[in-house]
């Protein structure tokens, strides 16, 4: 089973961070296969994709999960919608810093749009929402976040990405997720 | 709520269809790599000479088909006509990436020792093959298991091991 996930937000939000801290600790647990691929700009910036896959075995069927970031740099726009074409599930990453604030949601607005011109509607597509960088002082309230952010009521994650805090429990939630709403039905009794 | 959990795949002819197809064209176009994706980048056959890895050829078809729709995107902005083929010369290989109709893409890595005007006189007769073949996709549940959500959860916190 195939699935290809996305990590989007801001720039600058950790979707980079998520992914090469993923990657490293499902390395280390022998539940990669192969390198990650790395496209960055000379300032180490993501120009066009961060992947690797993840290949999990569970009950027998073998996962094979393609994770994926767009770049967040606005000039890269373009690059993002090539990423997002056939995506099964998504992960938000949103910057809590309160100046982000503006950012963060032109950026939901603007993914709406991209899918929305492939045919596909981000309200029914499986999300999780990963509010990252909780460690700053002034790092948003929850509830406030919750109210601007999550306009599915999905799952949502408090991670502290560049120490590897919630980075899992994201990607836990978001196979769940896709799985449930791509792969399963309520069995009939 | 307890859940079924299917696992689909290609039904047997389609899988052995697609297999003939892209064997016949490695020989004639001495092709190293033939691989066919969604138009998410996800591999659906393919055939590669010598052997790679497969999460190589899953790489190589993500940014073929990245490339592919970053083209489409491009073609879209200048208000050109979609492209069909994209094709880049590289020192030792060249890359031809192939849109097939519904939504797929067919990628080729050819070596410098063939003429690409012979691959592309083949590929036509691929892609026409190709396309008849997958306008009668059809995928077939081979696998299912009865789960709930917060079992499911649970189990895959514990194959992926402990919360930081």
């Amino acid at each position: 089973m195939k699935l290809k996930i996305v990590y989007f937000g801001s720039s600058l939000a950790g979707k980079s961070t998520n992914i090469k801290k993923l990657y490293s600790i499902l390395k280390e647990r022998g539940l990669v296969k192969g390198d990650l691929i790395s496209m960055e700009t000379e300032e180490n910036r993501t120009f066009f994709i961060e992947m690797f896959i993840s290949s999990i075995n569970l009950f027998g069927i073998d996962l094979e999960v393609k994770l994926m970031t767009t770049p967040g740099q606005f000039r890269l726009h373009p690059l993002r919608k090539a990423i997002m074409k056939g995506v099964d599930g998504l992960v938000f990453v949103v910057d809590s810093d309160p100046q982000r604030r503006d950012i963060n949601f032109l950026v939901l607005r603007e993914t709406a749009a991209v899918l929305k011109e492939q045919g596909e509607d981000l309200l029914n597509l499986p999300v999780v929402v990963q509010y990252n960088k909780r460690d700053l002082p002034n790092a948003m309230d929850i509830e406030s976040m919750e109210m601007l952010f999550n306009p599915w009521a999905t799952d949502y994650v408090e991670a502290i990405a560049i120490q590897g805090k919630g980075v899992l429990e994201t990607f836990v939630k978001i196979v769940k997720n896709v799985l449930i709403s791509k792969h399963a039905k309520i069995s009939p009794l | 709520m307890e859940l079924d959990l299917i696992e689909y795949d290609l039904d047997k002819d389609t899988k052995v269809a697609l297999e003939q197809a892209i064997g016949n064209f490695m020989l004639k176009s001495q092709a190293k790599l033939v691989v066919l994706t969604d138009d998410g980048g996800r591999i659906l056959a393919y055939q590669a000479n010598p052997k790679t890895e497969d999460y190589q050829t899953e790489f190589a078809a993500s940014i073929m088909s990245g490339m592919f729709l970053a083209a489409m995107e491009m073609s879209k902005m200048l208000k050109m006509e979609e492209p069909d083929l994209l094709q880049f010369e590289g020192k030792s290989m060249d890359v031809i990436v192939k849109y097939i109709k519904p939504r797929f893409l067919l990628g080729i890595l050819v070596g410098k020792s063939v003429s690409i005007g012979t691959v592309r006189l083949f590929l036509r007769e691929l892609a026409q093959n190709l396309e008849s073949v997958l306008a009668n996709i059809k995928k077939v549940p081979v696998k299912t298991v009865k789960i709930d959500a917060a079992t499911l959860e649970e189990k895959l916190s514990k194959i992926i091991g402990g919360m930081l």
